[in-house]
């Protein structure tokens, strides 16, 4: 089928009446919502550029400069023919020089940025005249006071009359503080993630039960009885907080709430009645899309979607089960554009897991998961040999994402094996692909790690890419719910003996960690990021690390060091005898593997 | 869908009256939004406040030679807006459900080859849909250039890229079924 022929059959379609009657409503609501915005005095251009876009007197370099101008971005030009760089004032505030005041040329702009991102910002320069099309790079510029700041910059070619390109242009702005926030967001989230076991029964924001603890409460009441659970979906409130004390408000008082995601409020009706807990559901969607919040922005209306599921006496299913069905019901509710949808019963096992396995299988063959590589420096030798393969999603603007949400649903379904036999299959693929020194670290779970037919697939993947079985190290976690001990050790004494080797990822964070020493065949222990972040200033920390090495150095174990993000920190690791580092400081995940030699 | 309706569009007419023009090109507009964002929540709510915003301005809007200009470069910051809102509210939560779409199969009818092909545009990067749909919609190079503030070069390379990537989407999963057992 040609593209053309399905265009040219897609614009013969007529408009139905149903339609027509949409775009009418359309139009009064449209009326509707200025008549109300006058009334309540809104200014509903405000902020809006009252031109014709279609006729500014413009070239794209005068709309660039505008829109630079409009959000204070810093812009320079250069012209291929005189090699001349010229770049307006912004610029010159962002590298701390009072306005006006220095030249402008392509040596000093060069000079202040940062030594080791000069070769990637010059790259990105040539890609966006080789390819004339827009490039974004991110990189590191010094300051006039030696600060670093982190840039965002947009390159675009410049074309003369003849339509050939004549020089670049290129806006940049200062996005540090958008860069300290992401890594520290990231770090708490690591924190988060590795303590959460130990965190407490109520959510901080909405001032509910959290979904562990909402869980062990479903868990409970399935042990008394039928009953149902719903789970309800805002959108469109800043906080969840005022939504949950709006429903707290109305529930009754033998009901629990919970909150069970980041946009979710759970219900659990214990011992309801399938007639009450409908009337309830209805009662509850309906209140919440009526209500008017009160907030910052002023009065704010939500919308809502229900998901309702009742659970028999003596259910099969278990809290998490139900949670999930209760999830996809108000997915569907949401895609059906109803209040809500009602399960009469959990939905059966098979199905539950057999449609989540198809959309990650569907997801896989997409492409829709991606690897991203994040470099792993040798302390003795100061080369990146080596990097960790982590999993990443694209979301619907294929901007990549953690998975962590998706792999523990995933986990809990036993339909992650799939997706780390497609991280294996990758890993093998870029082991064959890049220079022979590089080794690649990939992580498996637990769930994968205690089933049979990894080994026998990992032999038959290995014999089809040929690679040096030492390059490839399997990271298992000793958080991780490992499924089946003795397969797991099979598994991994099998994986020593084809030459493959094994790291023991989140050292410290669990309970057994040196028994998983004694357990597994382990080449390398990761330390968690938890004893490295305040390294240097905590000497509590550097006794444990310190100990830690000299246990893993007696065992004949290498060490690495996670999250690590400053020079102290490196400093310190190394008079330790840690052997590798790993976090930020070394390099971000990113989307290949670039191998180089540190330059300190 | 994407169903072409600005066939009865009012561009003879010097100065538009809104409601002829909000009718009219409605349609437009929203198939250009959709191509951008899955959320149809969102996708709506942008529709409606680029013409109340229009509406607040037409007497400036109403007397361009195309409003629709305007309006697609509204709607797309408002776009950016609201998507930039959800992310935060949704803390950056995905569910596999956005990550899976339907593959490509033999329309049936003319209706279900307008179906069919926004599920494949749905499928191109944000900066394809949008060249593509623009350029579906009969926009020149210049004029789309002007609209998304990028060279044109840069528009025909996006539009070659769309075209070629939504006919391999075509040919690989009509080959995928074409494989599957009966």
């Amino acid at each position: 089928m040609n593209l053309d022929q399905l265009v040219l059959r897609a614009v013969r379609t007529k408009v139905t009446e149903l339609e027509h009657v949409h775009t009418r409503r359309a139009v009064e609501r449209i009326k509707l919502r200025y008549a109300e915005a006058v009334e309540a005095g809104v200014d509903v251009t405000a902020g809006l550029d009252l031109t014709d876009p279609l006729h500014a007197d413009a070239s794209v370099t005068a709309q660039i400069a505008r829109a630079a101008h409009l959000a204070s971005v810093g812009r320079f030009t250069w012209h291929e023919a005189t090699d001349e760089m010229r770049w307006s004032d912004e610029v010159l505030t962002i590298l701390g020089y009072p306005r006006g005041s220095a030249e402008t040329s392509k040596t000093l702009f060069m000079r202040h940025i940062h030594r080791d991102d000069r070769d990637r910002a010059c790259r990105s320069v040539r890609e966006a005249w080789t390819k004339r099309s827009v490039v974004r790079c991110t990189f590191r510029m010094l300051r006039r006071d030696h600060s670093v700041l982190d840039v965002d910059c947009h390159l675009e070619v410049m074309v003369d009359e003849h339509d050939r390109p004549s020089g670049i242009i290129g806006t940049v702005q200062d996005v540090t503080a958008r860069e300290r926030a992401r890594r520290q967001v990231e770090r708490l989230k690591r924190r988060y993630d590795t303590v959460r076991t130990a965190l407490g029964d109520w959510d901080s924001d909405s001032g509910l039960f959290t979904r562990r603890r909402f869980a062990d409460e479903l868990d409970r009441a399935l042990r008394f009885g039928a009953g149902a659970i719903l789970v309800v979906r805002v959108e469109g409130l800043d906080s969840l907080g005022i939504a949950a004390r709006f429903l707290e408000s109305l529930k009754e008082p033998g009901d629990q709430l919970g909150r069970v995601g980041p946009n979710e409020i759970g219900v659990l009706l214990a011992g309801a009645t399938w007639a009450r807990a409908r009337r309830v559901t209805e009662y509850l969607v309906e209140a919440i899309r009526a209500q008017h919040f009160i907030t910052a922005d002023g009065r704010v209306r939500a919308r809502a979607w229900g998901g309702l599921v009742r659970y028999p006496k003596e259910s099969q299913a278990g809290s998490h089960d139900l949670l999930i069905d209760a999830e996809s019901g108000w997915r569907r509710a949401k895609a059906v554009d109803r209040a809500f949808i009602a399960h009469s019963q959990p939905v059966a096992p098979h199905d539950r897991q057999s449609s989540y396995r198809d959309r990650i299988a569907t997801a896989l063959r997409m492409d829709r998961f991606t690897l991203f590589a994040q470099p792993i420096l040798e302390l003795e030798s100061n080369e990146i040999s080596r990097y960790e393969l982590l999993l990443r999603v694209l979301d619907e603007t294929d901007g990549p994402q953690p998975p962590s949400a998706i792999l523990d649903t995933a986990e809990r379904l036993d339909a992650v094996y799939e997706i780390d036999l497609w991280v294996l299959e990758r890993a093998m693929e870029l082991l064959t692909a890049v220079e022979p020194e590089v080794r690649l670290q990939v992580n498996v779970s637990g769930r994968s790690l205690g089933d049979a037919r990894l080994i026998t697939e990992v032999e038959r993947m290995m014999r089809r890419h040929r690679f040096g079985a030492e390059r490839l190290t399997f990271e298992i976690t000793e958080t991780a719910l490992i499924g089946n001990l003795t397969e797991a050790r099979r598994f991994a004494d099998r994986i020593h003996e084809l030459g493959c080797q094994l790291a023991l990822d989140d050292f410290g964070s669990g309970h057994s960690s040196f028994r998983y020493l004694k357990l597994f065949p382990i080449d390398l222990v990761k330390i968690d990021g938890e004893f490295i972040d305040n390294l240097v200033d905590s000497e509590q920390d550097q006794v444990v690390v310190r100990a830690l090495v000299q246990v893993c150095q007696a065992h004949g174990v290498q060490t690495l060091a996670e999250c690590v993000e400053d020079e102290a920190q490196l400093r310190v690791l190394r008079e330790m005898g840690v052997e590798l580092a790993q976090g930020y400081l070394i390099g971000e995940p990113q989307p290949g593997v670039t191998r180089g030699v540190r330059c300190r | 869908v994407l169903d072409g309706s600005c066939e009865e569009s009012s561009d003879s007419d010097p100065r538009h009256d809104f409601e002829q023009f909000c009718k009219s090109r409605l349609y437009e507009l929203q198939v250009f939004v959709r191509s951008q964002c899955a959320d149809a929540t969102i996708v709506e709510e942008v529709v409606q406040e680029t013409f109340v915003a229009a509406l607040g301005a037409w007497a400036k809007v109403g007397a361009f030679d195309n409003p629709m200009g305007w309006l697609i470069k509204t709607a797309r910051l408002k776009l950016a807006r609201a998507m930039k809102q959800a992310a935060a509210r949704n803390g950056r939560e995905i569910s596999v459900d956005l990550l899976v779409y339907q593959p490509f199969q033999v329309p049936i009818d003319d209706a279900d080859a307008a179906i069919q092909l926004r599920a494949l545009v749905a499928r191109l990067s944000p900066r394809q849909a949008e060249v593509w749909v623009l350029d579906w919609l009969g926009y020149p190079v210049a004029e789309i250039a002007d609209l998304l503030e990028i060279g044109p070069n840069t528009v025909r390379a996006y539009r070659g890229e769309a075209r070629q990537r939504m006919q391999a989407m075509i040919d690989d999963d009509l080959k995928v079924r074409e494989s599957e057992p009966e």
